[in-house]
């Protein structure tokens, strides 16, 4: 365990020596990782919240080693307090918005159902079923033709609407769209590659002038 | 040196990486659009192995964007099973999700180009974990034998020394290669971008496309531009030009330009500041390679028309 460590203490040590962006910092800092998180040796708690303070913990103190004193305390000592003082971050966010939660309930004079809670669901799921039914309709109606346009070699009844039909959810395995049209062991190779340089791009553009995707 | 003939060992180098809250979260709602159960558990897990390579990648100190990649993008995730991370200046690494204990990893045929790599991620969504267990960066066929994956030890390495191959045909198609930009996004920064535009009107067909190359020493930078004519299906005109970066007049000295042909021949070779140029005759399949040298550091750029 000593052997843990001091090898621990000569990484970070080393780590320093490296600027930030350097392959010799990330080959590090992959090291420190790997052995810390296999040792055990982490504070650990079950609560919601307690991964998300992990991974902000290990971003925070791999960008920082200069920050680890060898004569103040072990590098997993360190490790943790940080660890701990992510977890108590947490904890006092969580406990303002439940105080938040409470004073709506308690204003709202002894009624059970908080009329936010009910609501947020379906309001959160229907924009979501909404862009599944618009991209179908846009797919199938293809209205200004730009689908039926693109065709995999010169045929065109293999073409973008007809493929992204079938790959849409219950997607047609491309085996059976190959046997479906005919197509050779080295056309069959290729219409994925089509479908995914000439036909997925449709989409993206149709998503973007949609303003589903920035 | 790394050795990347080190394959992964069962349990050996895998890294756990405990699923985030926000991570679970995003899979759920991302799940949550799909049509039907089926594609709502390949988006889940699929969006829970991406998030933790980002996570782990984030560690590390190297950039990558969740939103870049199709696997964000809601209408391409109900057409394609997709499992992309944008690596910031590099390209698309695959991340692909296996279930605990599972040794064939499938990919998906449409994920066997336009990827860097494979990184096969095993999910347990009730354990809040996921086990990185190894990568590949190239894949032939639709399944990945788990224990032939290379160690993630090596990952570092591999994204530090990859250059994506640049394929000019993809061009005319509008797609390009991470870090090739047009002359107006370099140049839309500078207060008088006079020198980029002179010249002829710009052409229909001419496709003209810079990256900008570190030269690694005192932050010295050239401008790699690349023009495309396409002259007939089969053929285009190219160029290829060391230009100084915007707000610089001058190219940084002692700089030799190579072309070489796809054996590794030199066709072209020039240390005049006045001639760091050349135009030559492409034809599709043609692979070939520019390199750049500077005080001794060489940096290389592959190309296939």
């Amino acid at each position: 365990m000593d052997d843990f460590y001091f090898q621990l203490r000569q990484l970070i040590a080393k780590a320093c020596h490296h600027p930030p962006k350097s392959l010799e910092r990330r080959r590090i800092i992959s090291k420190v990782h790997q052995l810390v998180m296999k040792s055990g040796k982490l504070w650990k708690e079950y609560t919601p919240y307690y991964n998300d303070a992990l991974q902000q913990m290990w971003e925070y103190c791999t960008q920082h080693p200069e920050e680890y004193d060898p004569e103040v305390n072990q590098v997993t000592t360190w490790l943790n307090d940080y660890l701990k003082k992510r977890l108590r971050n947490f904890r006092d966010a969580k406990k303002r918005t439940q105080r938040r939660h409470v004073s709506s309930w308690q204003n709202s004079e002894g009624k059970v159902n908080n009329p936010i809670d009910s609501q947020a669901a379906p309001e959160d799921i229907q924009p979501t079923l909404d862009i599944w039914k618009k991209t179908v309709e846009w797919v199938e109606k293809d209205p200004d033709g730009v689908l039926q346009k693109v065709c995999f070699r010169k045929r065109p009844e293999i073409n973008a609407q007809v493929l992204i039909l079938r790959r849409l959810p219950p997607d047609e395995p491309w085996k059976n769209i190959a046997t479906e049209f005919n197509l050779n062991p080295s056309e069959a190779k290729d219409l994925p590659k089509f479908y995914s340089r000439k036909c997925l791009p449709l989409l993206r553009q149709f998503g973007t002038k949609r303003g589903y995707i920035d | 040196m790394t050795n990347f003939n080190s394959t992964y060992h069962q349990k050996d180098w895998f890294i756990p990486m405990p699923l985030t809250e926000i991570a679970l979260e995003t899979a759920q709602s991302f799940a949550q659009q799909q049509p039907n159960s089926v594609k709502e558990k390949q988006v889940y897990l699929n969006t829970l192995a991406v998030f933790a390579v980002h996570n782990y990648l984030k560690i590390l100190g190297i950039p990558s964007q969740l939103n870049e990649g199709d696997s964000w993008n809601p209408i391409l995730r109900f057409a394609d099973d997709l499992a992309d991370l944008w690596v910031t200046d590099l390209g698309r690494l695959e991340c692909r999700p296996i279930e605990p204990g599972e040794e064939i990893c499938s990919v998906p045929a449409t994920a066997l180009l336009d990827r860097i790599g494979y990184v096969v991620v095993e999910v347990s969504p009730e354990e809040k974990l996921a086990n990185l267990v190894g990568f590949t960066s190239c894949v032939e066929t639709e399944s990945l034998a788990v224990n032939k994956l290379q160690s993630l030890e090596n990952l570092p390495d591999f994204l530090h020394d990859f250059r994506p191959l640049v394929e000019l045909g993809q061009w005319l198609d509008d797609i390009y290669q991470a870090g090739w930009q047009s002359l107006a996004q370099v140049f839309a920064s500078q207060p008088q971008p006079a020198f980029a535009f002179r010249g002829a009107k710009p052409d229909q067909e001419t496709i003209e496309r810079c990256k900008t190359i570190d030269l690694g020493r005192d932050g010295a930078q050239v401008l790699l531009t690349v023009k495309l004519t396409p002259t007939s299906p089969e053929e285009m005109d190219i160029v290829i030009e060391l230009k100084p970066t915007p707000g610089e007049s001058y190219l940084p000295s002692n700089l030799e330009f190579i072309l070489c042909d796809e054996d590794g021949e030199v066709v072209f070779e020039s240390n005049s500041k006045q001639n760091m140029y050349i135009n030559f005759t492409g034809e599709v399949e043609d692979q070939f390679s520019v390199q750049i040298i500077a005080d001794g550091v060489c940096i290389k750029e592959d190309f296939v028309v």
